[in-house]
């Protein structure tokens, strides 16, 4: 038993790790630019889990992903509720901004607001962008980790009031 | 000795006028606004606030290929501007954000509180679940102070109307707006010199790839005054040249500048006294109109020194000359129109003061006799009014009155440029078309019945900003709280798979706690205030806007100055006829004879022809267009008077006072800012028609 739980902890701290380490090693963009790929459009699933503070339950949900070169993203959940998420409104104009900038690597627009961070393995990447303490988003956010391939894979949201969002995109 | 005693006398009463002069106590009014609204206006004193919070800010705008260079091209302007003169206003929300965050039940958007109020909680559990479940969804409270992400949905709600940008083009961009701290600051002459250090940074700091640009209405001011000053230099020095050949020309005698001069300095200074003496605020524009002062001023003392031995004759032609353009300036001072009533007094006492000078004191001087040099050809003289007779009707084909402010002013294209760049870098990209002002008691009562009217204006759909906005009375928090309470003590239970029983029953039975952002306090609320007690909203939509409330006045800046300028330019047409009427009845009494009549008509000729080719030439006709009608009016009929019993030497007398002063008005056409140009293209044109009429007209008695 005493060795499961020794196991089950490694792999836990070994997930946070791997998250946590990226902020490790600062970058500056213009050495980051080089090494991601441009994001093309791409149609495919999504799951999400969300912690939120004060609440033991994990929110999760799924359905279909979409993200539209030049235009925006969209997200069709489809377990546990029916709806439509579209970044390219108003709404969400901050956060369409964000993902439109890291797909077109037009990525100086982030440098206003973000410090980052980056490291690469053999096949994958991982970025991590903290707020800067005079930007917007410094007040509800507190870090975006991001791993992706060709294509984006995770992406990590923890904000500044304990909540956080996990999300997994699969072809 | 006599002569001396007299020059001595003249040299005291001008060194006497100059201290009154210096001395006057009184406001000098620079304020275009405060010109053309006078008090009698409704909300002319909230737009003169307005004109004067947008006078006060200058805007800055930050360009380079990428952002690292743009935040260093920032620093290193902020780091050089004077900043006990500048401040920089960022909204810091960190604060408000908190106290949001502190009571997020207290506060809801309008839709929302329309769905509370008709208890469709079913409708707001959906919703609610759609922001829970929504992927990259950032929810600013935790869902055991704020299950149903009221708050995320007030936020939505009061994002801006327009966003910022600040890429353009692949280039970056950021923008700050630099806040004149003083009233004191707002002086020209304070403001002036420090948008020029201002300027000399930005040209320092700007490079190839880097660049700056400034914006707003102090740089407008700067840039215009700049070049109305450089123009009226080069129109004073020209003009003068002009006057120094002609007199040495004419009189081998460039001495005759001295009285010359001491009767224009006669005129201005008498002029500037009586208006100072009789009105509290002086209108810096009556000085714009009084410099016309100076042509009147040449024209009598050539006609003196033409005239050789002034005898009866003479005598009774200024004297006639003088009473007629007196006329026109005497009944602008009953349109009870302040600015009219300053050009009036200033006009009269100023042609008073140059007449006495003339009569008194220019016998002491000794006059050469001149040369005659100027033999009119007929043949010349007619078609050259044939030609501007019918380039004239063509102009009354385009002939329009433009009653808007940007009549009188059109920024030049690099400015228009560096707004267009601010606005869309800011974001304030949107057509603010009316202000909704609002008076209380206090701050909390302004923003309460603020809420009354904003309530109405979301029902009818128009897109607003207001302090009630961000920050909900005391009363509202309350009804929003106790709505909240409701919607939980009845629907609440349905989250009872996320949160558990103790989070419910704590969020049921919550009690109140107000909010108290102490408004008078936040940067940036001085955006939204006229007043202490009195705000003002921000609507954006052009449809017209149906009566609000009591409580409440609406102010359209555009409307209500086009109105005004309107109104002032209709009293002043009307005035035209009555203008001309008592002009004939006098000029009828005054000659005993159809001659009087044959005086007006080139004048009148002069008017016609005028507004057509300027109409021409500008497109339109402006309130200070007409103003100067009704100083061609005056000025020309000295031509004709002196025409109609010449002299000696009188065509060269005429010759020599029109082409000085139409030769300055020429110059003064061709300045770049409109106010001036416009005036100075009625007068060039109105002095030159009847010039070349009054030749046609008195053919047979000069």
């Amino acid at each position: 038993m005493k060795k499961y739980s020794i196991l089950i902890f490694s792999i836990l701290f070994f997930c946070n790790s791997v998250f946590a380490n990226v902020y490790n090693y600062p970058a500056k963009l213009s050495a980051i630019v080089k090494q991601l790929p441009k994001l093309e459009s791409i149609n495919c699933k999504f799951k999400q889990e969300k912690h939120l503070q004060n609440i033991s339950k994990p929110i999760i949900s799924s359905g279909n992903f979409k993200f539209v070169e030049n235009k925006g993203v969209y997200f069709y959940t489809t377990y546990p509720i029916k709806s439509t998420v579209d970044y390219t409104n108003k709404n969400y104009k901050q956060i369409n901004d964000i993902i439109k900038a890291l797909a077109s690597k037009k990525y100086s627009k982030l440098e206003k607001e973000f410090e980052f961070f980056y490291t690469k393995g053999s096949d994958n990447w991982t970025l991590g962008l903290k707020p800067k303490a005079k930007s917007d988003v410094h007040n509800y956010l507190s870090s975006i980790t991001i791993e992706g391939t060709d294509y984006i894979q995770k992406i990590y949201i923890v904000q500044t009031n304990g909540n956080s969002t996990k999300l997994w995109f699969t072809k | 000795m006599v002569h001396k005693i007299k020059l001595l006398i003249l040299g005291v009463i001008i060194f006497c006028l100059g201290l009154i002069s210096i001395n006057l106590k009184g406001n000098v009014e620079l304020n275009l606004t405060k010109t053309l609204l006078p008090s009698t206006v409704k909300n002319s004193k909230d737009i003169i606030t307005l004109t004067n919070k947008s006078a006060s800010v200058v805007k800055v705008v930050f360009e380079s290929d990428d952002e690292e260079s743009v935040q260093t091209l920032k620093t290193d302007f902020l780091d050089r501007i004077n900043k006990d003169f500048y401040e920089v206003k960022t909204p810091d929300i960190s604060n408000l954000l908190d106290t949001y965050l502190a009571h997020p039940n207290n506060f809801l958007s309008p839709k929302t509180r329309e769905l509370l109020k008709s208890k469709q909680y079913d409708e707001i559990y959906a919703n609610s679940l759609k922001e829970l479940y929504n992927p990259a969804g950032i929810q600013l409270t935790t869902m055991d102070k704020d299950p149903y992400f009221l708050l995320n949905d007030f936020l939505n709600f009061n994002k801006k109307i327009t966003d910022s940008t600040d890429l353009i083009n692949d280039k970056h961009y950021d923008s700050i707006s630099l806040y004149i701290k003083t009233q004191e600051g707002l002086t020209p002459n304070i403001t002036n010199k420090e948008i020029s250090k201002l300027i000399k940074i930005k040209k320092q700091l700007s490079k190839k790839e880097s660049k700056i640009y400034l914006a707003g209405t102090p740089i407008h001011s700067y840039n215009t005054s700049r070049k109305s000053v450089l123009s009226i230099n080069f129109i004073c020095v020209f003009s003068t040249l002009l006057i120094v050949f002609l007199t040495h020309f004419y009189f081998k005698r460039t001495k005759l500048l001295i009285p010359i001069s001491l009767s224009i300095i006669m005129g201005m200074l008498t002029g500037y006294i009586a208006t100072r003496l009789v009105f509290e605020n002086f209108q810096i524009i009556t000085m714009v109109f009084s410099a016309t002062l100076i042509g009147i001023g040449i024209d009598y003392s050539y006609h003196y020194f033409f005239s050789q031995n002034p005898d009866k004759t003479f005598v009774k032609n200024l004297t006639f000359s003088l009473i007629t353009t007196l006329v026109p300036f005497i009944l602008l001072f009953f349109t009870k129109i302040d600015l009219l009533e300053q050009i009036s007094v200033f006009m009269c006492f100023g042609l008073l003061g140059i007449y006495f000078t003339v009569f008194v004191f220019y016998p002491c001087f000794e006059i050469p006799k001149p040369k005659k040099f100027i033999k009119p050809n007929s043949a010349k003289i007619g078609l050259a009014l044939i030609i501007i007779f019918i380039f004239s009707l063509i102009g009354y084909t385009r002939f329009h009155f433009n009653d808007t402010l940007t009549a009188l002013y059109a920024p030049s294209k690099t400015l228009q440029k560096s707004e267009a760049l601010y606005n869309k870098v800011s974001g304030s990209n949107f057509q603010m078309t009316k202000i909704v002002a609002v008076e209380g008691l206090s701050i909390n009562d302004v923003i309460e019945k603020e809420e009354k009217i904003t309530d109405l204006l979301y029902k009818n759909g128009y897109d607003y900003i207001s302090v009630s906005k961000f920050i909900p009375s005391k009363t509202r928090q309350r009804e929003n709280f106790g709505l909240v309470k409701d919607l939980y003590v009845n629907n609440l239970d349905k989250y009872s798979d996320i949160l558990s029983q103790e989070q419910i029953t704590t969020l049921k039975q919550s009690s109140f706690v107000e909010a108290d952002f102490q408004p008078e306090k936040l940067p940036h609320i001085s955006d939204f205030m006229l007043d202490k007690n009195k705000s003002m909203i921000f609507v954006f939509e052009n449809k017209p806007l149906t009566k609000l409330s009591n409580n409440c006045e609406i102010i359209d800046i555009k409307s209500d100055i086009e109105k005004a300028v309107k109104s002032y330019r209709t009293l002043l047409l009307k005035m035209f006829l009555p203008a001309i009427a008592i002009l004939l009845l006098i000029l009828i009494v005054l000659y005993r004879s159809q001659k009087g009549a044959k005086i007006l008509i080139p004048p009148m000729l002069a008017l016609v022809g005028s507004v057509g080719i300027t109409s021409l030439i500008f497109g339109e006709i402006n309130i200070f267009s007409i103003i100067a009608m009704y100083m061609v009016l005056g000025f020309t009929m000295d031509y004709s008077i002196f025409r109609a019993n010449p002299l000696k030497n009188c065509e060269d007398s005429i010759f020599a006072s029109a082409l000085t002063t139409s030769f300055s008005f020429l110059l003064l056409s061709l300045c770049g800012f409109k106010l001036l140009s416009s005036i100075a293209l009625i007068l060039f044109w109105g002095i030159v028609i009847s010039y070349l009429c009054g030749y046609y007209v008195f053919k047979k008695d000069v």
